[in-house]
């Protein structure tokens, strides 16, 4: 065989050996009995979702930025419900916003414990974010009987936990970026690419609502917090979760943003 | 893609930032709330300081996380109120909240809010240590620790800051997934400064004005120094622990100070001094108790059973104490995975599968103490449901099915408002008929 040849053999060898493992690992964890559970969850409720948005700035970096979290916060239940009921799921929110939280003090941190052991238990489960699917497959994390509290609340088999870790830049911050940039750009002849200046990660579990089981997990990146990105977010991470199909209908305003 | 620049430009460009953000350094020279002859005006960033403490305040509402107990609140008010000096408690509102967190803690925010942990409560043993645990917190505010070290903190972000953005190139933050990112800034400026300590001296300062106040109280103060060997008596304390171990001087030789400023007579021996031991304990008893079953529910086991051990020397006929021994030997048989990623923490290791296998191996020692402990509990307290769910979980593990059911049984009847009633009926119908 020529050189070239067993080059180009190398090459394609490699190439196949790259697209075996990218088939072959996952970001998605799945109960070893995931199908024949999930057959039994007829109904699920979305939990409030754990909302975290960080300000990076200039002058030191980790301001909470409550308002953008509540925004979120409040968007994401109906939304991550809208998109179950799209893929043929009974879900509808699990009644925990704050009016239904209003002087029952020992509920809300029930809810903030339940949210606490479904970090920990993703923290765990997440130790390395792709995982061989062998191994992915047969994941057994657990939230305990904790949840039946909010499972027969909410009349559901199914609970849906959604996380969000957020980063926006401050103002100054994206100036000072576009004012280095140029200055690199003057300096080196170099010019970098733009920053988008807002990114979130979103982590989505579903739990059984009588063992506490996390039945399936996934989680990704949506590269800014409008309602369109984050509902293209969910509606691929859900993807896999839900056995139906999705039903196509009108998303056209749906698709504006939160802000608006 | 970002393009490549030399290392001689990013040179360039974080020296010009570098003197470009000398200048705007800002004080960190500051009078305490208790000097008369200073004239306090808030600046910007302080006042910033105070809205961000109301915000992480709102948060632990918002969450839950304060204990609302009118009995504990009056306790801690009255202890607390003593301690705060005039001058600063006419310049800030001081406010004392507990925290549902078994972590041993406490902390001061900047606006005069003082917050102390369930688990820092359950583990003093009288009112002498938590007014020098008050006081010590007292004092970081009225001294305004959390501002100074705040714009140190500052002043150090904004040069890094420079250095940072040069060194990633141009390249676009976010780049390649926040999670990186996140990682680095997941705490708040706040939470950082009124949490995570301030520094050895700052700390070994807050520790001597905490005693002054505290002895000015009418306390102890030879009380003082035991209070760290009381923080000591948990073994181990890894980062699960709260900071006020982590950025503190070591308990041993924050006891060792104290002492020595006692037999300095910097501050005053009183060996007559208050102690309230007994009263200590009535105030904060249920408090205790909820203590180890937040541990139970963060799993943290190791940590409960420490916690409910040391309990029940105390109060060795106490039926609920004895149950929370049980759950915790319980609760490590069930789940050896998350007893070892615990060990693994506290002894500052990676968790190996290895771990949970090999305590694995110890399950049947660890329910022969839990059933011993349960049947203990129902001795002393015979109409304990609880225990019973202990047994029957136990019985079912073991595939002993019949007293399985029987004791679940028992638990589902004696209780109305079973919370897991879902889950212990699953248990049931595994069990069969």
């Amino acid at each position: 065989m020529s050189g070239r040849g067993a080059s180009s053999q190398r090459l394609v060898s490699v190439g196949l050996l790259l697209v075996a493992c990218s088939g072959c690992s996952s970001t998605m964890r799945k109960a070893p009995d995931f199908e024949e559970r999930r057959a039994r969850i007829e109904s699920v409720a979305v939990m409030p979702a754990d909302v975290e948005v960080l300000e990076h700035a200039f002058k030191g970096s980790g301001k909470r930025l409550r308002e953008d979290e509540e925004i979120v916060r409040l968007n994401l239940v109906s939304m991550a419900a809208r998109v179950l009921s799209e893929q043929g799921v009974d879900a509808r929110k699990a009644n925990l916003d704050e009016p239904a939280l209003k002087e029952k003090p020992e509920l809300r941190f029930k809810l903030t414990q339940i949210q606490e052991a479904f970090a920990r238990e993703m923290g765990e489960a997440y130790e390395k974010e792709t995982m061989r699917r062998s191994k992915a497959f047969q994941s057994r994390h657990s939230l305990g009987s904790d949840v039946n509290v909010f499972s027969d609340r909410a009349q559901v088999d199914g609970l849906l936990f959604v996380r969000v870790k957020g980063v926006r830049e401050s103002e100054g911050q994206r100036k000072f970026g576009l004012f280095l940039d140029t200055l690199i750009g003057v300096t080196t002849g170099a010019w970098p690419d733009p920053a988008s200046g807002e990114a979130a990660v979103v982590q989505i579990g579903l739990v059984d609502g009588t063992t506490g089981d996390v039945l399936w997990s996934d989680m990704g990146t949506a590269m800014n917090f409008d309602g369109m990105s984050m509902e293209k977010t969910i509606e691929r991470l859900t993807t896999g979760m839900t056995p139906g199909k999705r039903k196509v209908n009108e998303k056209k305003e749906r698709n504006q943003s939160w802000k608006e | 893609m970002p393009t490549p620049v030399s290392f001689r430009s990013r040179l360039l460009v974080v020296a010009l930032y570098a003197s470009a953000t000398a200048w705007s350094c800002a004080s960190t020279n500051l009078a305490p709330l208790t000097d008369p002859a200073a004239r306090l005006r808030a600046d910007k960033d302080e006042v910033r300081l105070w809205s961000e403490s109301d915000d992480l305040v709102r948060e632990l509402e918002r969450k839950g996380m304060i204990v609302e107990d009118p009995g504990l609140q009056a306790y801690l008010d009255g202890v607390g109120s003593k301690l705060v000096p005039p001058l600063a408690g006419g310049r800030l509102r001081f406010r004392f909240l507990v925290i549902r967190d078994p972590t041993i803690n406490a902390f001061a925010l900047a606006q005069g809010v003082i917050c102390i942990h369930s688990g820092m409560l359950a583990r003093l043993e009288n009112e002498a240590q938590l007014a020098q645990v008050l006081g010590h917190e007292i004092s970081h505010t009225v001294l305004r620790h959390q501002l100074r070290v705040h714009r140190g903190l500052e002043n150090r972000e904004a040069g890094a800051n420079v250095v940072g953005a040069v060194l990633a190139s141009g390249a676009a933050v976010f780049a390649g997934g926040a999670g990186a990112d996140l990682a680095s800034i997941l705490v708040g400026a706040t939470y950082a400064t009124s949490v995570r300590g301030y520094g050895r001296d700052l700390e070994r300062d807050a520790d001597r004005q905490g005693a002054l106040l505290a002895a000015g109280a009418g306390y102890r103060v030879e009380e003082f120094p035991k209070l760290f060997m009381a923080l000591n008596e948990i073994d181990d304390p890894g980062w699960l622990e709260g900071f006020f171990y982590a950025d503190h001087p070591s308990n041993k030789s924050r006891a060792r100070d104290i002492e020595s400023l006692i037999r300095s007579g910097a501050i005053p021996s009183r060996p007559d001094g208050a102690v309230h031991a007994e009263q200590y304990r009535q105030a904060t008893r249920r408090l205790a108790l909820e203590n180890v079953e937040l541990r139970l529910a963060a799993a943290h086991y190791r940590y409960a059973l420490q916690e409910a051990e040391i309990l029940l020397r105390r109060s060795p006929g106490d039926a609920q104490v004895q149950y929370l021994v049980a759950e915790a030997h319980r609760r490590i048989a069930e789940d050896p995975e998350g007893a070892a990623r615990e060990d693994a923490m506290r002894h500052r290791k990676e968790y190996e599968d290895s771990m949970a296998k090999e305590l694995g191996q110890h399950s049947a020692a660890e329910r022969e103490s839990a059933r011993s402990g349960f049947r203990r509990a129902l001795e002393l307290d015979p109409s304990l449901a609880r225990a019973h769910r202990g047994l029957g979980l136990l019985a079912s593990e073991e595939g002993k099915y019949g007293e399985a059911k029987a004791e679940l049984e028992i638990y589902l009847a004696s209780q109305s408002g079973v919370e897991d009633r879902k889950y212990i009926e699953e248990v049931l119908r595994k069990a069969g008929p």
